[in-house]
């Protein structure tokens, strides 16, 4: 029965990217080879970019470590690196496809147990971290054969711990999101709470992204030290360094014992209360409704007023929708404080680039935040199954889709143009450089809106039984992310091999923004006319 | 009020709906049977607006559904078998959502609010999110939102599945009470003992055809309704 599970699991994850939206008869359409190819391009990118960054902080690593005679140490850090990204990727994860998944219900209500049920779903989750995993291990394994301390017996014991790793990782994840689902029973604002997770576990990112140059230098400083703490206080680290470095194989079988053990426990006793725990609905104290003067508003309004109480009413939705406006206005004001910082470093690279003005590197900054801000891709398709009740009013498609396009410009084009505000003080640029600042964000984010609600609307998907799976998985916001990054990719190309001699660069980016402008506006008319008369047949 | 000419819908080789054609006049309660997968969902959808039919023609009030839909969803509330509603909204958050929309004043809307939310006995409830509700009290909700316009007709599938005795002897009274002020009401249902008692007039389809349409005495005659339905199935196979 659980391989049965798994493979419904795989079949509905892979189908969100290999299926595109549902006829009018509601039988989803297989995507064309070329699509699935372009996607699978475009994800082997993206983990190939990732596994680069990694080549490089092992390499600083390696040598230093193994000629200090903590060899393990590398390993060791490597399976923090795997454990730590595991853990963050899987928590809020575990949590809405293990416990809040949609089909519990029907599953419980049919001859299966639940530890089957538990197990297809936890098998379901360790695929990706499976992957997240090989980006982090396989440029550490690369590194450490290159720099000729590998061996035979010491790739076994990577391999077998690169299976193991992400046990541990996933019982502690299983763990968080279930003392997390516990906790938020009865809270009545428990999006809040995990608002507020996972801003913590953003902002830590972000910390550790931004200062990783200076904690890598710290680390092979002080390796020794952290090596003896690590040996003390993390055993299966240790152990695990050990056996792969060393090829102890009582080390290893120490390792798996501290990792795998307690991930059969867990599963063991998730298995014995999973019916308890996605039953339980104790919910918050009930509020009681009293009597308050109504007011009205128009369609619009009311529209957008829906659109803005569904984002506002996941944290995932808000922290998947919104992280790029966010970074944009954070990177503004880090620019206005560390100014003269960001200016000298940018003099080093201006040396071998002209041109390469801090506006200009501002603006690509702010369109990169834009490209990542994909709101408006999944809009549609989080109507989900309550569609029925947009479409049986008196609302035109487009009023509808206006209302997804605004979100998306309250939401990710008002901060980025307020991030381009914000650096026009600190910039110094001339006019024209201070107009493409917040012009470029602008239209940039108009055509985004647009754009995202077109692709969203050609490719919606209503069958999903995790509502994050659209916001996360959905094919139009992959088209929005990697698509935007190859325009402006493109537009970069252009400029340097074929305008650079016969126009600035300022100029270049503003015709640019002319021609966002004129596409987000062509892409609201395709809205207007044929998009609405799709909208009907959805 | 409504006029169903010669609809047909296909999906794929499948004619769902085949040259079904029924009319309702204002104060007329019609009840629409017929076993599962017979076409009265796709009939309903299609009145409402949700589905593009391929041929034939439907008005409401004189407005045909073709060209001028949004002006038809004016005039009419549709009510599906299973309501999902706005998760994310609080009951009143959402009544006042589809107040808006309609373009129901705020001192009406508070009134109706409030009238049907104490009529269905939901008004404690109407500040906690919808994600809260029972099926029964979607549905009660979804019955308060459809009548807060006070549309000329209502539409419902199965408006009785999932409402305990007491909201659904509430939901035949203000039924009736509509259909005795001009308007018109026209749903499914598969328990026969309930349309034989409610509905002025009853439509039975059979594999996409209308198979009887009529005023209740003409259609069952001197049996039951029951009776009338088996023996048109058995007739159809």
């Amino acid at each position: 029965m659980t391989d049965a599970l798994v493979k419904v699991n795989l079949q509905m994850l892979l189908s969100s990217v290999l299926r595109r939206g549902s006829t009018r008869s509601g039988a989803p359409k297989r995507r064309s080879p070329a699509v699935a190819v372009l996607l699978g391009f475009f994800g082997l990118f993206m983990l190939a970019d990732f596994a680069f960054l990694f080549v490089m902080t092992f390499d600083g690593m390696c040598t230093a470590f193994f000629e200090a005679g903590i060899g393990w140490f590398y390993f060791g850090m490597e399976a923090m690196f795997v454990f730590g990204l595991c853990v963050i990727t899987s928590i809020f994860h575990a949590q809405s496809a293990v416990f809040n998944a949609k089909d519990n219900d029907l599953l419980l209500a049919m001859p299966i147990r639940a530890s089957s049920i538990l197990t297809a779903r936890i098998i379901t989750m360790l695929i990706p971290e499976y992957l997240f995993e090989a980006v982090i291990g396989l440029p550490a394994l690369g590194v450490w054969l290159y720099h000729g301390y590998g061996s035979v017996a010491g790739v076994v014991f990577f391999a077998l711990g690169f299976l193991v790793i992400p046990l541990l990782a996933l019982t502690v994840a299983c763990l968080l999101a279930w003392i997390l689902t516990l906790a938020t029973l009865r809270m009545r604002r428990k999006n809040i709470v995990t608002l507020v997770i996972s801003v913590a576990f953003f902002i830590g990112y972000m910390y550790l992204a931004m200062n990783m140059q200076s904690l890598l230098g710290q680390l092979a400083a002080n390796g020794g030290t952290l090596a003896h703490k690590f040996q003390s206080y993390v055993l299966p680290v240790y152990y695990y360094g050990v056996a792969v470095a060393e090829q102890s194989v009582v080390r290893f079988l120490g390792f798996l014992a501290m990792t795998a053990v307690p991930f059969v426990i867990l599963i063991y006793l998730l298995s014995i209360r999973f019916i308890a725990i996605v039953t339980t609905k104790r919910g918050a104290k009930k509020t009681v409704y009293r009597e308050k003067p109504m007011k009205s508003a128009g369609i619009s309004s009311a529209l957008f007023r829906r659109e803005f109480s569904h984002y506002a009413s996941n944290p995932m939705y808000i922290l998947n929708m919104s992280i790029g406006s966010v970074m944009a206005v954070i990177a503004a004001v880090a620019f206005v404080i560390k100014r003269n910082d960001f200016i000298a470093a940018l003099g080093i690279y201006g040396q071998m680039m002209s041109g390469l003005t801090p506006p200009l590197v501002l603006t690509l900054i702010i369109l990169f935040c834009c490209s990542s801000s994909t709101c408006s891709g999944s809009l549609v398709s989080v109507e989900g199954k309550s569609l029925w009740l947009i479409r049986s009013m008196p609302v035109s498609g487009w009023d509808a889709l206006k209302a997804k396009a605004n979100l998306h410009l309250a939401i990710c084009g008002l901060p980025v143009a307020i991030a381009g505000v914000i650096c026009v003080f600190g910039a110094g640029g001339t006019l024209t450089e201070n107009i493409m600042l917040v012009a470029t964000p602008a239209a940039f984010s108009l055509l985004m809106a647009y754009g995202g609600v077109a692709l969203n609307l050609l490719h919606p998907r209503f069958d999903w039984t995790n509502e994050v799976q659209p916001v996360k998985q959905g094919l139009p916001v992959m088209i929005m992310m990697f698509g935007s990054w190859a325009l402006l990719v493109a537009l970069g190309l252009l400029y340097g091999f074929a305008l650079r001699s016969r126009l600035s660069v300022s100029s270049f980016v503003l015709v640019c923004d002319v021609v966002f402008a004129a596409l987000a506006a062509a892409l609201a008319h395709w809205l207007k006319t044929s998009g609405e008369r799709r909208w009907e047949t959805l | 009020m409504l006029n169903i000419s010669h609809l047909t819908k296909t999906f794929g080789d499948k004619k769902a709906v085949d040259d079904l054609s029924l009319r309702i006049a204002p104060g007329e309660i019609c009840g629409f049977i017929g076993h599962n997968g017979a076409g009265k969902t796709t009939t309903i959808k299609s009145v409402c607006g949700l589905l593009q039919f391929d041929g034939g023609e439907i008005t409401v009030d004189g407005l045909p559904v073709k060209t001028r839909a949004i002006d038809v969803k004016r005039v009419i509330a549709y009510i599906p078998d299973n309501p999902d509603l706005y998760e994310f909204m609080t009951a009143v958050k959402f009544l006042n959502f589809v107040a808006d929309v309609y373009g129901v004043g705020a001192k009406l809307r508070e009134e109706r609010i409030n009238k049907y939310a104490e009529i269905f006995e939901i008004k404690s409830d109407l500040a906690q999110p919808t994600s809260a509700f029972s099926h029964g009290m979607k549905q009660k909700l979804a019955l308060i939102a459809a009548l807060l316009h006070d549309p000329k007709l209502i539409i419902m599938d199965e408006p009785f599945v999932g409402l305990d005795p007491k909201a659904s002897q509430t939901v035949k009274r203000i039924m009736r009470e509509r259909c005795d002020n001009g308007g018109a009401i026209f749903f499914s249902t598969h328990v026969l003992e309930v349309a034989e008692k409610l509905c002025d007039n009853v439509a039975i389809i059979s594999h996409g055809k209308l198979a009887a349409f009529g005023s209740m005495d003409s259609v069952r005659g001197n049996s039951s309704l029951e009776s009338v339905f088996f023996e048109l199935e058995e007739g159809a196979k």
